[in-house]
């Protein structure tokens, strides 16, 4: 049993649990969960990378690249999945890595007040705060404050841009993308286990 | 080649691995192969005459706790950004460069009592020994700490590789002070510690930069 944080936890995640159940009979060499595990995970990561390739206005021609170099990447490196950690936040760490990697090769300069790998955690972390029965959004978003909790309802319920939300808002974007990485930290932070094991 | 068709032979490739050992038993294993480095190189360069007497002399019981202290705290954050996606440990993450900058702080406040007579002799040339003594048993302590660290996974290849710069610091600083009997606090806050401090964290950042990477 993984330790829980305060609040919300991703032990009451059907992704957490069944992706990490997945890893585990993998990691003893089942290999029909492990096809299983990375047909999921290639899902997953589609929807992460057209998310972060759209975020940095990447052209989308290197997106399959970077998912195979993913696949590639968690297949040699399972054994650093620790059983009692979240499933998750592994598979998204890696991800990161590797899109980082990626933008690097191709010396794409991203210029922003958020740094790119923060950027990138803010992108996982949104798509982990999905309107269902696994997370009560609303409740989390109650502990925010008045600031944060605006634009974070623009940016994420409401699914506007930072610019649209700049426009609605009279915030700048550079404010707009601070208080978004902010306002996720918070939420991460209540969601996310915290400390050592 | 198609993504359906990687996984397929990825699948079919499968073979069972042996996770890598939690943090705490990482730490463990570290920490006494540290010890038997140290050991050894005590062997080779032999103990400080006076060394049963030093044990209560205060300047050298904090010199040996903050290498030790800087040599612990920095294997359990490398042991910890093994695993790639754990929570940041934000406070330990301070603690380590605050440790050191203290350090530095007690040698400095030394030093500024120190008179111009010694203040010259703790500049002298024979302290390069010193830190190449320092310098090379925290350089074999590294090499054996990458060897363990490329098994891992860490997503910030380059902090890991200072903080493995840090760990072999400690180990080479423990080693330093149970051989030097040289008390001059100039000579152990330049030949001790900031030498083989610029050293070693030039090795770990090659070795983040070169080696960690996945």
């Amino acid at each position: 049993m993984k330790d829980q944080g305060p609040g919300h936890s991703l032990d009451q995640s059907q992704d957490e649990t069944e992706l990490s159940g997945l890893m585990k009979q993998a990691q003893a060499g089942d290999a029909d969960s492990y096809q299983r595990l990375l047909i999921r995970i290639r899902q997953m990561m589609t929807r992460y990378l057209e998310n972060t390739f759209a975020r940095f206005r990447m052209p989308e021609a290197g997106a399959e690249d970077v998912l195979q170099e993913i696949l590639l990447a968690i297949h040699s490196k399972r054994h650093t999945y620790d059983p009692h950690q979240y499933f998750l936040p592994w598979m998204y760490a890696i991800g990161r890595y590797k899109v980082v990697d990626h933008f690097r090769r191709h010396r794409w300069i991203y210029k922003a007040t958020v740094p790119l790998e923060d950027e990138l955690e803010n992108i996982e972390a949104l798509m982990s705060f999905e309107p269902s029965a696994d997370f009560d959004v609303e409740t989390l978003l109650q502990s925010l404050p008045e600031k944060q909790r605006q634009i974070l309802k623009l940016v994420k319920l409401e699914g506007l841009s930072i610019e649209e939300a700049a426009k609605r808002t009279g915030f700048s974007t550079s404010d707009i993308k601070v208080t978004v990485h902010r306002a996720i930290k918070a939420l991460r932070e209540q969601v996310l286990w915290k400390g050592p094991r | 080649m198609k993504t359906e068709e990687l996984i397929s032979q990825l699948s079919q490739d499968l073979k069972p691995v042996r996770p890598l050992p939690g943090t705490g038993l990482l730490v463990g294993r570290w920490v006494l192969l540290g010890l038997l480095l140290v050991a050894a190189a005590l062997t080779l360069f032999h103990p400080r005459a006076d060394l049963s007497a030093q044990w209560q002399n205060s300047a050298t019981l904090v010199q040996l706790l903050s290498f030790a202290g800087l040599f612990l705290l920095s294997l359990v954050l490398l042991a910890w950004s093994l695993f790639p996606g754990k929570p940041h440990l934000t406070i330990w993450e301070k603690v380590l460069p605050g440790l050191l900058i203290c350090f530095f702080l007690y040698q400095l406040g030394r030093v500024m009592q120190l008179d111009k007579a010694l203040l010259l002799e703790g500049l002298e040339w024979q302290g390069l020994e010193c830190a190449l003594a320092a310098s090379l048993v925290g350089g074999v302590t590294a090499l054996f700490l990458l060897r363990r660290a490329r098994r891992g996974a860490s997503v910030t290849p380059l902090k890991s590789g200072l903080i493995l710069g840090l760990a072999s610091l400690g180990a080479g600083g423990i080693a330093i002070t149970l051989h030097c009997g040289n008390e001059n606090s100039l000579h152990i806050g330049l030949w001790h510690l900031l030498i083989p401090l610029l050293v070693l964290q030039g090795i770990g950042a090659l070795f983040g930069l070169y080696f960690l990477r996945w």
